[in-house]
């Protein structure tokens, strides 16, 4: 095997196979946490192997000025929390405790950087059987990353994107095969690349994903901005609820090379933390989306009533339903001129009446909504209900609403749909030619909206529904008669041909 | 007289493809599959998939008369091959049953083809599927279907009277047909006559 040129499939391969190692022992989304842990670890050693390496090339035996140089990397690697001090002591007792330890040091060593990122991750704990099956299945997993296949060097790799990719590989893999949990951390690839396009980010803007999951959202944005402009200006900004998949998203940012990100861990409508200097109002972004959990329950509706950002001013979402919560939490973080916001969500949004029909109502009183896009059903991981995209804008050009039902084409599959990059360019082009097409799009105006008491529900603007022919009720007659007639003279024929095989009455 | 299946015809693969099958445009051969069986037992011949044969070995080309029977899964019946286009091969799931020459001038094809549908064979089928992810029928036990075979005669009435009894199935069906459009256009035209004068 050549060490020079890798190439994605291999390595995907490789890591997926490493998971071989849990199966069976614990379930999928408890290893997940695991391997991709490990995978992290291994490639910030082998990048700082590899940068220790050529520096000792180029000043020679010098260890202290290696050492000083070597302080000043993207990630400090102290003394001993290396992947390869690990491997070296995979036979001992104690793997768990190595690990751990060695995670923390490097916590500690790289300050902000990596502060709290593996705190909800042990690797010394009972989940993994008793001490010995423990000792055994880190020292297997150890062997399996320390493979050949799996240098991550740059020297072998090039660039970045091999080992993020690697790593969306996984998550969407353990997505894919964990069922209900899946969906928290994980929007499919196609959803996020229709939005990143749609939402168009350019150089300069500051993206924000309140609802982060795994962060492939906005690693998608920040890559459309470098595509779109051809710069690595850009901020990317996010908040998690879950610890375990902050982190996630944490790893995915440096493993992309998004090292520039502010994540913050937390609940986005009970603890805001994405706030200004004085922490007394939230944060402004150019560009702000988000696949929020769908109508989540207990969102936090008793203390939405005196929120201290005021963002329910529009009115305070039902108790079990967290959908405009979110929404209205997003459109908060705008900014007034350049503000624009892409959302995922359940098609009730779209008709719900009560308090839910009055906060849309405002919404597109205040013509902030630009455009509804319905897409297909079987499309996210962990529910099949059909979703749809919001377009919100703070500067609109107009006062009318794109609809597009999107809901019919698809490539379809056992468990999961699938948007072909066919479907997700007529979106596109439908969305930026902002028309009426014929049984796909519909430009409608606030008046026609208002008509329909703002009732969003897409059949009512965008019609799928075949011309009907008019119906020649004198021609049905006649057919009735001839094909009654056609049954007589079958009827006769079969008694012959009964009769001449000796069944005949 | 009951005799086996396997006296009378020659059981044949279908075309050992690995995987999916895929669509090409410049393919040389076209692919019965199951789903261009309709619920009639008739092959929808356009809507087969014109595919690239990897081997180089000219494949076993359908021929007319031949009997197509699904091997995998639950539903085993038999269909009987009439004008497809000459490179027509089918995938996997099916065996081709042939007459055997001997057997030119007294076994119809359409005939054989109508007695694997029958209940009795059919309930055969039943407790001689085997497998455990997909049942499926083995050539062995195809070839030894219990099986009857009357003098030509017999076997052209039975033919012509199952022709008739799928005619009548038809018939029936485009007069449930018929009387639903009847139902759609009173309905129509009530709601048209109210809403004007309204």
């Amino acid at each position: 095997m050549t060490t020079n040129q890798i190439n994605q499939d291999d390595i995907n391969k490789a890591v997926w196979n490493a998971c071989d190692t849990f199966r069976g022992v614990i379930s999928a989304d408890t290893y997940k946490d695991f391997i991709l842990t490990m995978l992290f670890l291994k490639y910030i050693s082998d990048v700082y192997k590899d940068d220790y390496n050529k520096l000792t090339e180029q000043y020679g035996d010098n260890p202290e000025l290696i050492n000083a140089m070597m302080s000043k990397q993207r990630f400090v690697l102290p003394e001993g929390a290396s992947f390869w001090d690990l491997y070296e002591k995979r036979f001992e007792a104690g793997n768990g405790e190595r690990i751990d330890k060695a995670l923390h040091a490097l916590e500690e060593a790289n300050g902000s950087k990596l502060k709290n990122v593996f705190q909800d991750i042990s690797f010394n704990t009972d989940r993994l059987g008793q001490e010995k099956q423990k000792n055994d299945l880190l020292r297997h997993l150890l062997e399996d990353f320390g493979k050949q296949m799996l240098d991550l060097s740059p020297k072998r790799v090039g660039d970045l994107d091999i080992i993020g990719n690697a790593y969306e590989y996984l998550i969407k893999r353990f997505a894919a095969g964990s069922g209900a949990t899946a969906g928290e951390y994980y929007t499919p690839p196609e959803v996020s690349t229709l939005l990143a396009t749609v939402l168009e980010p350019v150089e300069g803007d500051q993206i924000c994903d309140p609802c982060t999951g795994s962060g492939s959202l906005l690693l998608k944005c920040g890559a459309m901005v470098r595509k779109n402009s051809g710069s690595k200006k850009y901020a990317l900004f996010g908040q998690e609820a879950i610890g375990s998949t902050w982190a996630l998203a944490k790893m995915n940012m440096f493993l992309h090379g998004e090292d520039n990100h502010r994540i913050e861990w937390g609940d986005t409508i009970r603890h805001p933390q994405l706030l200004d200097k004085d922490s007394t109002g939230l944060l402004h972004f150019d560009v702000v989306t988000a696949n929020p959990p769908f109508s989540l329950d207990k969102w936090g509706h008793d203390d939405a009533e005196n929120d201290p950002y005021g963002r329910f001013r529009r009115g305070v979402p039902p108790k079990t339903k967290g959908d405009y919560a979110f929404i209205s939490h997003m459109i908060e973080t705008l900014k007034p001129e350049t503000g624009r916001m892409g959302v995922v969500v359940p098609h009730g949004v779209l008709f719900r009446a009560s308090t839910e029909g009055k906060i849309r109502q405002k919404l597109i009183e205040e013509n902030l909504l630009d455009t509804v896009i319905g897409l297909p059903e079987k499309l996210f991981f962990g529910t099949g209900i059909p979703a749809a995209i919001l377009i919100f804008k703070k500067h609109k050009t107009d006062n009318n609403v794109l609809f597009i039902d999107a809901s019919r084409e698809f490539k379809s599959g056992k468990n999961q749909n699938q948007l072909t990059p066919d479907n997700i360019q007529k979106i596109i082009d439908t969305y930026k030619a902002r028309k009426t097409t014929d049984k796909y799009s519909y430009l409608t105006s606030f008046d026609e909206i208002k008509e329909n008491d703002f009732n969003l529900n897409i059949p009512r603007y965008v019609d799928t529904f075949e011309e009907e022919a008019k119906i020649d009720l004198v021609a049905v007659r006649t057919e009735r008669v001839q094909l009654k007639n056609e049954l007589q003279t079958l009827e006769t024929e079969m008694e012959g041909y009964l009769k001449e095989l000796g069944y005949g009455a | 007289m009951t005799t086996t299946l396997g006296k009378y015809v020659s059981i044949g693969s279908g075309y050992p493809f690995r995987g999916r099958i895929e669509p090409s445009r410049e393919g040389d051969a076209l692919v019965v599959q199951i789903r261009n069986i309709d619920a009639d037992g008739e092959i929808l011949a356009n809507e087969l998939t014109l595919t690239k044969l990897p081997g180089k070995k000219s494949p076993d080309w359908l021929l007319a008369n031949d009997i197509l029977f699904i091997a995998k899964g639950t539903k085993n019946t038999a269909t009987l091959v009439k004008n497809l286009p000459e490179n027509t091969i089918c995938s996997p799931h099916f065996f081709r049953l042939r007459v055997k020459p001997q057997h030119n001038a007294d076994a119809l094809a359409e005939f054989i083809c109508w007695q694997l549908n029958q209940e009795p064979a059919q309930r055969y089928f039943k407790v001689s599927a085997e497998g455990s992810l997909q049942v499926s029928i083995r050539k062995k036990v195809l070839e030894e279907t219990p099986f009857t075979l009357p003098d030509f005669e017999t076997q052209i009435k039975i033919v012509n009277l199952h022709r008739c009894a799928m005619k009548e199935i038809k018939t029936y069906n485009q007069l449930i047909k018929n009387r639903q459009l009847e139902m759609t256009a009173i309905a129509s035209e009530l709601l048209n006559r109210l809403t004007k004068n309204a």
